[in-house]
């Protein structure tokens, strides 16, 4: 069996290297958000194959996504297209399954989905893993799913 | 004259990312853009471009597809490509290199990182 404290590790160094290096944030842990805030969150998977099977999911709340979409791109707000944000939350989701799956197994050969928008965020009890982090911004959930 | 570059990905906002990032890390080139390696691959054909960076990951023709077929295009299979991708498993990097890649970038990446790799394919680019 995975071990889930090394797994949610892995998800935190992936999401904070993308955070910092794309959008120069350093975030810190949130993990106290309610179930209505949960079930106003943006959210987009990604699935993968290879030597493990699943998806992660990454969820933003609005405000979150409307700072994080312009600082990802290097672009002031009033700059952005609106299909933008969705697009760059696509991107985010993509970079952390990438870099997570490569840090769980660095030998392996994965293949990711395109990513694409998801319905509610799921439960926490129903991923092998789940990291809240308050960007400054808003909050972003990210969860890992392995079959 | 400045030279051009080809950036292949599938979504716009990623595309006008990377042209950032080439203009950041001070890089003397052109930026064109492609949406699918076909659309990269119709565009070479027309006007080669100097150096490709591409995702992999892609509708239509995706990255691997894209530099197989350069490869195998007498008049194309000189250009360098880059792959910008977000596996940073030592697996998929030996693939895409023995498909034809000149070089390999997992994301995310710094404006310096990309320099480094484009020197690295290319040579010192005194800019």
């Amino acid at each position: 069996m995975r071990d889930q404290g090394r797994l949610r590790e892995q998800l935190a160094e992936s999401t904070r290297s993308v955070l910092e290096t794309m959008c120069s944030l350093i975030p810190s842990l949130d993990e106290g958000l309610s179930e209505d805030q949960r079930e106003q969150l943006e959210c987009m998977e990604v699935k993968f194959t290879g030597p493990l099977k699943g998806s992660l999911t990454m969820a933003a709340g609005h405000d979150a996504a409307e700072v994080l979409a312009p600082a990802f791109l290097g672009m002031e707000s009033e700059e952005m297209a609106p299909d933008s944000v969705a697009a760059v939350l696509a991107e985010m989701a993509n970079m952390i399954c990438g870099a997570t799956v490569s840090r769980m197994e660095p030998d392996g050969l994965f293949s990711l989905s395109m990513p694409a928008p998801a319905g509610r965020l799921p439960d926490a009890k129903e991923c092998t893993a789940e990291l809240g982090l308050d960007c400054g911004c808003g909050s972003i959930v990210v969860q890992m799913r392995i079959e | 004259m400045p030279q051009r570059l080809l950036v292949v990905d599938d979504s716009p906002a990623i595309r006008r990312l990377v042209a950032r990032i080439v203009a950041a890390a001070g890089l003397p080139f052109e930026c064109m853009a492609a949406g699918t390696g076909r659309e990269a691959l119709e565009m070479v054909r027309r006007a080669p471009a100097a150096l490709i960076l591409t995702d992999i990951n892609m509708p239509v023709m995706d990255g691997e597809e894209l530099v197989g077929h350069l490869r195998e295009d007498p008049a194309l299979r000189d250009i360098p490509v880059i792959v910008l991708s977000t596996d940073s498993t030592r697996a998929r990097a030996n693939r895409m290199e023995a498909a034809g890649a000149r070089g390999y970038l997992a994301k995310p990446f710094t404006a310096e990182t990309l320099r480094n790799e484009v020197e690295r394919v290319l040579g010192n680019l005194h800019a």
